[in-house]
């Protein structure tokens, strides 16, 4: 009976007469363009230098088009409502990382400082992740079915609280800091890894329970956050080992793919979640009249 | 259509009105997405016509996938006020069924009781 009922469902999702796969399948092609051309200029440069120009200069504009589409996102869809708040908390998050990113980039290429860190800017890196934890639990829950009280969430939170031990420790042990700035330094770098151990586990759980309804199908800004915790991982692990220099290509390269990622996620939203022109108000007044 | 979850005056304006503050949780907006959305999947708004629940089932599994369970659980709530608190807890204890089976028995608990006459 179940069954039965099940593949009833199957059916008429796959005759939905608004399928939106087209679209989807479109903003993906969109965004690996994207990611393509931004991570090329890293890729081509062909200097160290115009490499960590090009790296420092991609990160706040791949950051600040997130930044804005979550600004066009609040206009439309307000404060209020779950997804209002959630979207709110959104857009202050990416807002602080953006600003954080244009202050590394003003302090590594105006100030010719090569691995700005620590820094004003790790502040704000820090403080954004209260409104993205916010964001994270709210639509993991929402959207995803997330619960504490599920079987998943305690294996993957399990599972991540060993693996980031693991990686704290690996920090700790291969730590060459040296100077009057280490201690703050390692305080910071271990800190990163808390908090994105913390968000991380509703993002996997999110990508775990994907792949269903026509809206909600790819969670762009949970893959984007998964991004963001890897490349934090590995420059943690240059920071402290002092290859950050040469090394930060990697870690530049995904969090491009990360803003990007996130830049789709509150593109899919604004363009087919969030509706407030004349058409759909005359649909809702028709539909309570 | 599972007749235990067909809903016909006088229930029908408890639902609805449950049914709007459930979509309405979510922000006007996505509210709107999703009237939009139901409506082009052949569910009515209509009021003249009884409320398809397995309807709206259907087509939030469609739109939502797994959220479809949020809004569900908000109607749930929104219903149960109008019911005596043992036969909620009673239906809520039924922990192998879906939301949407403890709204459609929520709904018979409703109709036995005479609920909006």
């Amino acid at each position: 009976m179940a069954i039965s009922r099940k593949d009833n469902d199957r059916k008429q999702i796959s005759a939905a007469p608004l399928s939106l796969k087209n679209e989807r399948r479109k903003l993906t092609m969109i965004l690996l363009d994207a990611i393509a051309v931004t991570n090329a200029f890293l890729l081509v440069a062909p200097t160290p230098e115009l490499r960590s120009i090009s790296g420092n200069l991609s990160a706040p504009i791949t950051a600040g088009a997130a930044m804005v589409l979550g600004a066009l996102v609040v206009r439309e869809q307000g404060i209020k409502g779950l997804f209002g708040r959630a979207y709110v908390a959104l857009a202050v998050g990416i807002t602080l990382w953006t600003i954080a990113e244009v202050i590394w980039a003003y302090n590594a290429i105006a100030l010719d400082i090569a691995v700005p860190f620590p820094s004003i800017a790790d502040a704000l890196w820090l403080v954004g992740y209260i409104p993205f934890a916010y964001y994270m639990f709210t639509t993991s829950s929402a959207v995803y079915g997330v619960h504490p009280r599920k079987k998943a969430t305690f294996i993957v939170s399990l599972a991540v609280a060993a693996f980031s031990g693991l990686y704290m420790a690996s920090l700790l042990s291969a730590s060459q800091l040296t100077g009057p700035d280490a201690a703050q330094a390692i305080t910071i770098t271990i800190l990163y890894p808390v908090l994105d151990s913390i968000i991380v586990v509703p993002a996997v759980l999110s990508l775990l329970n994907s792949g269903h309804g026509e809206l909600t199908s790819i969670p762009w800004i949970f893959i984007s956050w998964i991004l963001t915790v890897v490349a934090d991982g590995i420059f943690g692990y240059t920071i402290v080992t002092n290859t950050s220099e040469s090394l930060q290509l990697l870690p530049d390269l995904i969090y491009n793919c990360a803003y990007l990622f996130m830049a789709a996620g509150i593109y899919w939203h604004y363009r087919y979640f969030v509706a407030s022109n004349k058409k759909l108000d005359e649909i809702w007044r028709k539909a309570h009249a | 259509m599972d007749e235990r979850c067909q809903v016909g005056s006088p229930l029908d304006r408890l639902v609805r009105e449950a049914l709007d503050d459930a979509l309405w949780s979510l922000g006007e907006p996505v509210a709107k997405t999703l009237v939009w959305h139901l409506q082009s999947r052949g569910f009515t708004f209509d009021r003249t016509k009884p409320f398809d629940l397995d309807g709206l089932d259907t087509g939030l599994k469609q739109i939502l996938g797994i959220s479809e369970n949020r809004v569900m659980i908000a109607l749930f709530k929104k219903l149960s006020l109008h019911c005596k608190m043992a036969d909620v807890l009673q239906i809520e204890a039924l922990s192998t069924r879906s939301t949407h089976d403890k709204v459609c028995k929520l709904l018979e608990v409703m109709r036995r009781d005479g609920v909006g006459k």
